[in-house]
């Protein structure tokens, strides 16, 4: 499609940036286990989350700064298209004319978590020692009981029992999340939303609504190196991509029982065991976690803060 | 005398964010109500379609970027 394979005769490797947030991370990872893509391209990554301050010396900062000292030097720009939007217009002037922009975009399903919501209190608990969020994900069903003073037990043993077709049609909403999903493809190279349709039900797709597994990572990687007309070869070590270390191995956000018999599920079951900080913990024992760890954050979210 | 639509509005969103503070007007972003993200956004809209008794258009969905957008839609849905 856009003519790479023939490099441009530089002896500098030019650059291939990714622009996005931290699924990026996993297609640099399987971009740069393709031997051409090694031999044509340094693959870099730059976030578009938070804002880098002047004085910042984190890693996003550095990677920032690093694009901005290297960004002439790039032949491919990937970018997800809806951060380009809101962020990286300050960016983009600093490109050169000839670098082949590829636009994708962030692939997250929320299905198979219908009470989501962003829950900002609960985020401000950190686990001491382990990377981000105690709980990243929030659920709206039991947070409404523990504002309601409800006991914890009671909350786990309705919730457990909660027909949540019921509550809130499952396979409408997974229709609407499709819909939105393929309006976002419009705009991409990426063609996804029929795998995840055509496999959700048998393969495991998502660890959590927004972090894919390796498996559709992988279907990702081979569509941007068909645009971009570069081999697909498999990794050097079987099995490489598939261990590689992501997000994924850190939380796994479980699926209620009855999520699992609406859409028959044929990878999960009632007791299955999911990662939860380093502890593999059942839907029923990430609840009642949640919920405990919810009562502190709502009662007295400065305290909660301070516990950390 | 019925309730204007960004009253109604303002009960789905308490609703689906579980939060009794939430004030809004038409110049209130997603960013603007704690709990509202990209990955919430569809229940809004189910929730919104199901309250007004509508149907929104993902590419409409998508696009909105104020509460006063939202509202504009709803509108437009309810009139045609």
């Amino acid at each position: 499609m856009f003519g790479l394979s023939k490099g441009r005769g530089s002896v500098t490797k030019p650059h291939m940036f990714l622009y996005g947030n931290c699924q990026m991370n996993r297609l640099m990872q399987g971009l740069k286990m393709q031997p051409e893509v090694q031999r044509l391209f340094q693959v870099k990554r730059v976030p578009s989350f938070d804002a880098v301050a002047e004085d910042d010396e984190s890693d996003h900062a550095a990677m920032v700064q690093a694009f901005r000292d290297e960004a002439k030097n790039t032949r491919i720009f990937i970018c997800q298209a809806e951060v380009w939007d809101k962020n990286f217009k300050k960016f983009a002037d600093l490109l050169p004319d000839d670098c082949v922009k590829i636009p994708i975009f962030s692939v997250a399903l929320s299905s198979l978590w219908p009470y989501y919501f962003k829950d900002m209190p609960i985020r401000q608990i950190k686990v001491p020692g382990a990377r981000g969020h105690s709980f990243p994900y929030g659920d709206t069903f039991l947070i409404r009981r523990v504002k309601q003073g409800v006991p914890t037990e009671d909350i786990v043993t309705e919730y457990m029992g909660l027909d949540i077709n019921a509550e809130m049609p499952l396979s409408e909403t997974h229709r609407a999340n499709l819909d939105m999903l393929r309006k976002k493809e419009e705009r991409s190279v990426i063609r996804v939303v029929d795998y995840i349709e055509d496999h959700f039900q048998d393969d495991r797709v998502f660890w959590t609504l927004n972090h894919a597994t390796n498996a559709l990572f992988r279907v990702v990687v081979g569509q941007l190196l068909a645009a971009m007309e570069l081999p697909d070869l498999p990794p050097p070590a079987a099995g490489t991509f598939a261990s590689s270390i992501g997000f994924g191995s850190l939380i796994h956000h479980p699926v209620h029982p009855a999520v699992i018999e609406h859409f028959k599920l044929k990878y999960l079951s009632p007791d299955s065991l999911y990662h939860h900080h380093g502890e593999e913990i059942t839907f029923r024992e990430w609840v009642y976690r949640y919920v405990e760890t919810a009562r502190i954050a709502y009662a007295a979210p400065a305290a909660a803060a301070a516990m950390t | 005398m019925s309730r204007t639509t960004i009253e109604k509005l303002t009960d789905i969103l308490r609703d689906v964010f579980v939060d009794d503070t939430i004030v809004i007007d038409n110049s209130t972003t997603a960013e603007d109500v704690e709990g509202w993200d990209s990955l919430s956004h569809v229940r809004l809209i189910m929730a919104v379609e199901r309250g007004f008794k509508v149907t929104l258009p993902p590419g409409d969905v998508m696009d909105l970027m104020t509460v006063g957008d939202l509202v504009a839609l709803i509108e437009r849905r309810l009139a045609a």
